[in-house]
């Protein structure tokens, strides 16, 4: 977790390296800060976490990836504070032997931060500050994994 | 006993402070916290805290049901979160 932008291709160098020789596929995703919402204009973002808490939060979704998948390792970086409009605000690699495991634990590990990540979100609008609230389709997704063993089950 | 209190986000805001110090009887339950709460800041100022959406964590761990509160227990309320 931190203010600062992150470098895909630096954090993607450092998941190859710590993988090890048996990865063969690495999955990486990236959120930006959408530069409009519902024909409205957004000049940015406000990300307030529960120092410790979130942690504690990150490190759960990722266990459980790691627990449900045959991983060589897993990066996260979620960002915190005031972030402008096009912004990056996380991004996800994953490293496995295989594609399946790794693109199925990127995809887990999102739907999981959307909605078990201790963060909020403040939207900055042309037409005011508005707090972003889950959408009943971010749990529809996260619920979507219950009870499927591995990647192979098609989803 | 003495219980610190943290609000998140849209209730920090709503409420107008990010903290308060609670001063509550031995093993409070979530009753008495909310009782406490009212007292100190009003019934307008705390309706945001009953939401069915609000939860609450005791030392960074969410608690559904019925708990009861220790000196030095750090208690949070957080509306529904939206990492990612």
């Amino acid at each position: 977790m931190q203010k600062e932008d992150f470098s895909i291709s630096e954090e993607y160098e450092k998941c190859c390296v710590a993988a090890g020789p048996e990865c063969g596929a690495v999955a990486t995703f990236t959120g930006l800060v959408r530069k409009f919402e519902v024909s409205t204009s957004v000049s940015g973002l406000h990300l307030e976490h529960y120092p410790g808490m979130t942690e504690k939060s990150m490190e759960n979704i990722v266990a459980k990836a790691r627990n449900r998948w045959s991983l060589q390792h897993v990066r996260v970086v979620h960002r915190i504070g005031v972030l402008e409009a096009g912004s990056q605000i996380v991004l996800v690699i994953v490293a496995s032997s295989h594609r399946p495991d790794a693109f199925a634990a990127c995809e887990y590990i999102m739907d999981f931060l959307k909605t078990e990540a201790v963060f909020w979100k403040k939207e900055i609008r042309s037409d005011g500050e508005i707090w972003i609230k889950s959408t009943s389709h971010d749990y529809e997704r996260r619920d979507g994994w219950a009870g499927e063993p591995s990647a192979t089950v098609k989803r | 006993m003495r219980v610190n209190v943290l609000f998140f986000a849209s209730l920090k805001e709503d409420l107008g402070c990010a903290e308060i110090e609670l001063q509550l009887s031995e093993l409070a339950s979530r009753a008495d916290l909310f009782d406490c709460l009212t007292n100190e800041l009003g019934s307008a100022r705390v309706a945001p805290l009953f939401a069915e959406n609000v939860s609450i964590a005791i030392n960074q761990s969410i608690e559904k049901g019925e708990f009861t509160l220790q000196s030095g227990d750090e208690v949070a309320f957080l509306p529904p979160i939206t990492g990612g």
